[in-house]
């Protein structure tokens, strides 16, 4: 992250570009900056997620066609390309019942999130634009996410589809709707999928993310 | 619930000489299912005394109506007779899933609850509904998002004959076989794969869902 940006910056020549990012120092413009600190919870029984990404950009809409990024994320785990200026990514797998506090620099004062459910086709726990301007530093605000279907890949719960399981992560290939919306929840194979690799430890209900947002500057 | 808007409709037509604007507001709906559709959408702002229906109650027969078969015309009687301000069908027919829609309201003054419902389908007797919040009177948007309830008036048995313009799925022998009494949280659709048969006419897959059911965004001017 920090090297890309330094990268960037070299390659363009010119700081000035950058007054949207005040994360590592480079921006002329960081007197304005926002730091927040962000515990994310896993609430689920048995869905691992990946990398959590925060950033102050959007992420997606309802209704409307998930980016390649979003789809790259929501089947594969990979937020490489949702990440940017004023973003930050989890170290790594977020299991269930477990924590991981985030920090992210940023000059707007929206943050949007987003983490696959590993063991699914392509469902993600996440909020779009969440406005934290009312936060004073010190002050504190807890959310809980839904989880969303990227609209991308059809939900098979397959050994072949789903990553968790070994499957396939990220495929071009979009399913037919192609929108994004509120996921509908996974079957298993104890529900009458039989198809399905899935079981009911799989299952998850909304909320899936506990996120507690701390202003620290 | 019937006899509760009687009594309000006397009492505000005493104040309709103040029938003065209280507020205008954009409400925007979005469908946020994978796979249900809203029958035509009721918006309205009353009183703090009316509801359109109660967790734990049983419903009335206007909510019954319009749970069971999309049918708003008699909630908007009950409305009309409390003097509230409603707006019906701003999508002009169904919501798809994912889909938004888009309405204005002006309220008059004491009209200061602002409730949300309709039909889900396919389902038995499932609505989407928001009950009766305040409606802010700080210039902004907020963001409310809303449930699936069960008007409990009709059995889940998620037989095509029972459910409205169920597209595909028959010969089901059908699952729960009496209604539950009470407006409750709806338990989701069951479905199986059997489209001939089986125990549902309703598909596991493509007929379920998860709460929250939809959003809406309030504008407050």
């Amino acid at each position: 992250m920090k090297k890309s940006n330094i990268l960037a910056t070299l390659l363009l020549g010119t700081v000035g570009i950058f007054s949207g990012c005040g994360s590592d120092g480079l921006s002329t413009t960081t007197a304005d900056a926002f730091t927040y600190s962000v515990n994310v919870t896993n609430l689920t029984a048995g869905q691992p997620m990946s990398p959590v990404l925060i950033t102050s950009s959007s992420i997606y809409h309802v209704g409307e066609s998930a980016s390649a990024g979003l789809e790259k994320l929501a089947e594969g785990g990979d937020n490489s390309e949702l990440l940017s200026t004023d973003s930050v990514s989890g170290t790594g797998l977020l299991t269930p019942s477990s924590s991981e506090i985030l920090t992210i620099n940023t000059q707007k004062q929206t943050l949007s999130i987003a983490t696959m459910l590993v063991k699914t086709n392509d469902a993600f726990a996440g909020i779009e634009s969440y406005d934290v301007a009312s936060l004073k530093v010190a002050q504190s605000t807890t959310l809980f996410l839904n989880v969303y279907d990227a609209g991308t890949e059809t939900n098979d719960e397959t050994n072949t589809t789903v990553p968790g399981l070994g499957g396939e992560g990220y495929n071009a290939e979009r399913e037919t709707a192609n929108i994004v919306t509120l996921h509908s929840g996974i079957i298993s194979k104890n529900d009458g999928l039989v198809t399905s690799n899935l079981n009911s430890l799989e299952k998850f209900n909304n909320p899936a993310l506990k996120v507690v947002i701390t202003r620290t500057k | 619930m019937k006899s509760t808007l009687t009594k309000i409709a006397l009492s505000s037509a005493l104040l309709l000489g103040s029938s003065l604007v209280a507020s205008d507001i954009e409400v925007k709906i979005t469908n946020l299912t994978k796979g249900i559709s809203f029958t035509p959408l009721l918006v309205c702002a009353h009183n703090a005394d009316t509801k359109l229906f109660m967790g734990g109650v049983p419903a009335s027969a206007n909510l019954k109506a319009m749970a069971e078969g999309g049918d708003i015309s008699g909630l908007v009687s009950d409305l009309d007779a409390v003097n509230a301000n409603s707006v019906q069908n701003p999508a002009a027919g169904l919501l798809a899933a994912g889909a938004t829609t888009t309405t204005n309201l002006t309220t008059i003054t004491g009209n200061d609850y602002l409730s949300v419902v309709a039909m889900m389908l396919p389902t038995n007797d499932g609505f989407i509904g928001l009950n009766g919040i305040q409606i802010p009177t700080t210039a902004g948007t907020y963001t409310y998002t809303l449930n699936a309830y069960d008007a409990g008036t009709e059995a889940n048995d998620e037989l095509a004959s029972n459910i409205p313009a169920l597209a595909t799925g028959s010969g089901a022998t059908g699952i729960n076989t009496s209604a539950e009494g009470f407006v409750h949280i709806h338990r989701g659709n069951i479905g199986d794969f059997d489209s001939s048969g089986g125990v549902s006419d309703l598909n596991a897959q493509t007929d379920r869902f998860l709460n929250p059911v939809a959003s809406v965004l309030i504008t407050v001017k």
